[in-house]
């Protein structure tokens, strides 16, 4: 012991430091989505939540999708990421995987993250997330009949973050063009130099 | 009501529960087939499947109006009694009357037992018989309206025989290649049809009767009267017209037109009270659900285990099919006819554009209850599949014949018109003609594409659950809340409130 002047500790996982937060999202699970269990993988230190979600439609049909939805290690508060553990949806004729907004590596993109409604400050967000999700997996039962995302979507790919941006800027496209090699780094301004924007400010 | 899935499986178990252990045997000796054959008393019968039609009064039952319409009714009901008697009299044909599908009879001629020249004579003989009572009698008995021409059908060999149903509603039903090709042989007005297999059985005298049409189909010539009346005594059958006239015109005076009465339907029809004094004359979508292949399923099964087989899987389709029509939709369920049901909605009443869609929502439930429900509980069903078909147009709906022995029928083109469209078909589609595709609204419409070879619109494997999410597609489109509920059953997103739901705005998604 004489070789270090404090004894060695061991990094905590979130659900060590908050075993509290464990027990209430196992138990918002049992409660309110019962197909799904968290599990604490203690070799990898990883925490996810596996099963099946079972969607009903109103005719009383079901159909089961398994998912994984892993928690990142300072969850909560970063937010998790679901996949299609099964690749349960496919590409439709003719289209990539990513316009029924699913990665390559089965991953749902549920929101563009500068838009994601994750609060780790909200008890209730795991129900959210999971909500959020249920009505991501209605919306790929949906493209599975037409072929189309149904309702309001980004573009996959910087597209997306191009139409996220110009919506920020009030959908002024010329805005955009000026700000936009700024903003990809492909422009360096100083901060005493006028801002490309056209304001007569400064930067 | 509406389609359920739960309560499909429900009722499929059921069934199969109460169905009892079905018994096969052929059928040896002679026998009242309505008292022997039950849902699970069953017999392999040899014998000829004769199908003869009156295409005219389609057209008749949908375009005449007025006082000539009671005119119609009576010659409708008038020639099925007669038909009827020509049939089945000891003195005539002694056959057995199957039913009529609409204006379309349907005759097994079975005796004498497995002897195949007489059979294939007298299946030949009836509908030269049949052809020449339209042409001597009945036209000239009914004056007044257009001369009616008939056109038949006949094939032989072995089909299954079971029976449907209690007491006075039973419906006898055949499975088997001859019970099915006899009538899909049937061609133009005033042409009667044979299969090769009928040819073949048929006496050199009977042959020489016969031209051969393509593919093995064989058109009987027209005989003179006197011909006619020769050739039936030649096989011990009394057919004479002035007889025929006489009951005719016996049944004229028993029924006269000033006691024939139709009328418009506001509620749905009960069936069981229509009669020759009592029909009814509406705006209707007939709808034909038939379970593809199953001829050649039937056929394909070789040993007893595998006809029983065949025998379960189409007793509870056709009895689902059914319930989906009676029970979940309010429609009416006219006719088993072999491996097919025809049925028919008419509700509210002179509404087109809801009728048809409603028949379109029946229609998928029926492909629901066949893909999700059937083929659940009776994976031997794998293979199997609906085609159906839908039109709608003013239809005669009536009962005929008299007490214990009656046929529901629907006569009209929208009916003649489904039917065909059904059998342009195949397993997963249901098919609608322009007439129909017309009035259907726009979210019922947008699933149909129009088939330039078959000149059909065409939906592939529309199901309730199909519909109701394109249904969904339009509430995400619209960039409303949805309603989120969870629970050990399953999740549920809804596009409506419930009780103890969570809202939800949809999230805009992305891909990286």
């Amino acid at each position: 012991m004489k070789y270090f002047r404090h004894a060695p500790t061991a990094h905590k996982e979130w659900y060590e430091r908050d075993a509290a937060r464990l027990e209430s999202d196992r138990k918002l699970l049992a409660q309110d989505y019962p197909g799904l269990a968290l599990l604490v993988n203690d070799s990898g230190k990883r925490v996810k939540i596996v099963g099946t979600l079972c969607l009903t439609s109103e005719c009383g049909v079901l159909t089961p999708v398994a998912v994984e939805i892993r928690l990142p290690r300072d969850y909560p508060s970063s937010e998790p990421l679901a996949y299609d553990t099964e690749r349960r949806f496919q590409p439709a004729p003719g289209k990539i995987i990513e316009d029924r907004h699913i990665c390559s590596n089965g991953q749902f993109c549920l929101w563009l993250p500068p838009n994601s409604p994750w609060s780790a400050d909200d008890p209730q967000v795991l129900l959210k997330f999971l909500d959020q999700l249920s009505v991501f997996l209605d919306r790929q039962l949906i493209y599975d009949v037409t072929g189309e995302w149904p309702g309001p979507h980004y573009d996959h790919g910087p597209g997306g973050y191009r139409q996220f941006i110009v919506e920020q800027l009030h959908g002024d496209e010329e805005l955009f063009l000026k700000l936009g090699p700024v903003m990809a780094g492909e422009l360096s301004v100083g901060r005493n130099e006028i801002c490309p924007c056209g304001s007569r400010i400064k930067f | 009501m509406s389609w359920n899935y739960q309560r499909s499986i429900d009722r499929i178990l059921e069934h199969l529960d109460s169905l009892g252990e079905i018994q096969i045997e052929k059928l040896v000796r002679e026998a009242d087939l309505r008292s022997l054959l039950s849902e699970t008393c069953c017999r392999e019968i040899f014998g000829a499947h004769v199908y003869v039609d009156v295409p005219n009064f389609n057209a008749l039952a949908t375009e005449v109006e007025g006082e000539d319409y009671r005119r119609v009714v009576q010659a409708v009901h008038l020639y099925q009694r007669e038909v009827s008697r020509i049939v089945e009299q000891s003195d005539l044909f002694d056959a057995l009357r199957v039913h009529f599908q609409g204006p379309k009879l349907h005759a097994l001629i079975y005796r004498p037992i497995d002897d195949s020249a007489t059979i294939a004579g007298r299946a030949l003989l009836l509908q030269i018989v049949i052809r020449d009572f339209v042409r001597r009698v009945f036209n000239p008995e009914f004056p007044s309206l257009p001369d009616i021409a008939v056109a038949g059908g006949a094939d032989i060999g072995k089909a299954i025989g079971t029976q449907d149903g209690m007491r006075g509603d039973r419906e006898l039903l055949f499975l088997g290649r001859p019970a099915n090709y006899a009538a899909k042989i049937i061609g133009s007005a005033g042409q009667m049809r044979i299969t090769a297999q009928i040819y073949d059985a048929l006496p050199e005298s009977l042959q020489e009767l016969c031209q051969e049409l393509d593919d093995e189909i064989y058109a009987l010539n027209i005989l003179a009267g006197d011909e006619v009346e020769e050739l039936a005594a030649e096989f011990n059958v009394a057919w004479d017209p002035e007889a025929s006239r006489a009951r005719i015109q016996q049944d004229k005076r028993t029924f006269p037109l000033k006691d024939i009465r139709y009328s418009e339907a506001d509620t749905l029809i009960d069936l069981d009270s229509l009669g020759i004094n009592n029909n009814k004359r509406v705006l209707g979508a007939s709808l034909f659900a038939d379970v593809d292949k199953f001829t050649a399923y039937i056929d394909a099964a070789t040993t007893t285990e595998q006809k029983k087989t065949a025998l379960r899987v189409l007793h509870a389709i056709r009895k689902e099919m059914a319930a989906v029509v009676k029970h979940d939709f309010d429609g009416l369920r006219i006719q088993y006819q072999g491996d097919r049901v025809q049925a028919l909605l008419h509700l509210p009443k002179d509404d087109g554009g809801k009728i048809i869609d409603k028949t379109v929502d029946v229609a998928a439930a029926l492909q629901s209850s066949m893909e999700l429900c059937i083929k659940r509980l009776l994976p031997e069903a794998a293979s199997l599949g609906l085609a159906l078909g839908l039109d709608i147009d003013i239809t005669l709906v009536s009962k005929l014949g008299i007490r214990g022995d009656r046929d529901r029928i629907c006569i009209g083109t929208a009916v003649q018109k489904a039917a065909e469209t059904q059998e342009a078909c195949h397993s997963l589609e249901i098919g609608t003609t322009q007439r129909a595709y017309s009035l259907l609204s726009e979210d019922s419409a947008g699933q149909f594409t129009f088939d330039k070879e078959r000149g059909i619109y065409v939906a592939t494997g529309l199901t309730v659950e199909k519909m109701e999410r394109l249904a969904k597609a339009a509430a995400y489109r619209s960039g409303s809340p949805v309603y989120v509920s969870s629970s050990s059953a399953g999740v549920a997103v809804s596009s409506s409130k419930v009780a103890n739901q969570r809202e939800v705005f949809p999230a805009r998604s992305y891909s990286a």
